[in-house]
């Protein structure tokens, strides 16, 4: 992903270059894999720091936030996806 | 008593104040990085230069890039600790550990210095 950053503000080539790359459906599998591991860090991580800050700490309340998680990741992942495509 | 040699701040609680800390960053980061895509749908090179050529994004990226580099490593930390020891992997549990610490440690150093080198080098 740096290799990618790094070619794509060196020049204009450069960012066709990356455009070029990313257009190929093995980069773009793997970017949308990368993609939806960070998604899924995010939100999960937002929902650890909402726990951490008092909220949902119950039985029932850690359940409906690990299905809040895996709802709003399974979604913004399908985004991910369609913006990728 | 265990001495904790190898964790970033040397103490669970500035380890978790840290992780948190950093957590925000790069949330914040990220979110910036998604609304600069969403408000240029069609990005080209200009613009996306631009969006990194400017002072207040370097700095911002920078304090990400640090920010990325302790949570990465802390993260990395906590799972050689967890799933790094002598239950898993018997009496050389702690020079694979090391070992996998100190892989984690060169590619954080890595990408910190690359980091830098892309965002301020030019």
């Amino acid at each position: 992903m740096l290799y990618l950053l790094e070619l794509s503000l060196q020049s204009e080539s450069g960012f066709a270059s990356v455009q070029e790359l990313l257009s190929n459906v093995f980069i773009k599998l793997l970017a949308w894999a990368v993609l939806s591991g960070l998604l899924y860090h995010l939100i999960a991580g937002i929902k650890h720091l909402l726990m951490d800050l008092g909220y949902g700490e119950t039985l029932k309340g850690g359940f409906l936030g690990a299905c809040i998680t895996i709802a709003l990741s399974a979604v913004t992942i399908i985004v991910a996806g369609a913006w990728i495509w | 008593m265990v001495t904790n040699v190898t964790n970033l701040g040397r103490s669970g609680l500035y380890d978790w104040v840290i992780q948190r800390f950093s957590a925000i960053i790069l949330a914040a980061y990220t979110l910036c990085i998604l609304a600069s895509f969403v408000m240029n749908p069609d990005m080209d090179f200009q613009k996306w230069s631009s969006i990194f050529e400017s002072n207040s994004m370097r700095i911002f990226s920078l304090i990400t890039l640090v920010a990325l580099c302790a949570h990465a490593w802390i993260g990395m930390w906590t799972i050689s600790t967890d799933y790094m020891t002598p239950l898993q992997l018997g009496k050389r549990a702690t020079f694979f550990r090391l070992l996998f610490q100190a892989g984690c440690v060169l590619l954080v150093a890595v990408y910190l210095l690359w980091g830098i080198q892309i965002f301020w080098g030019n």
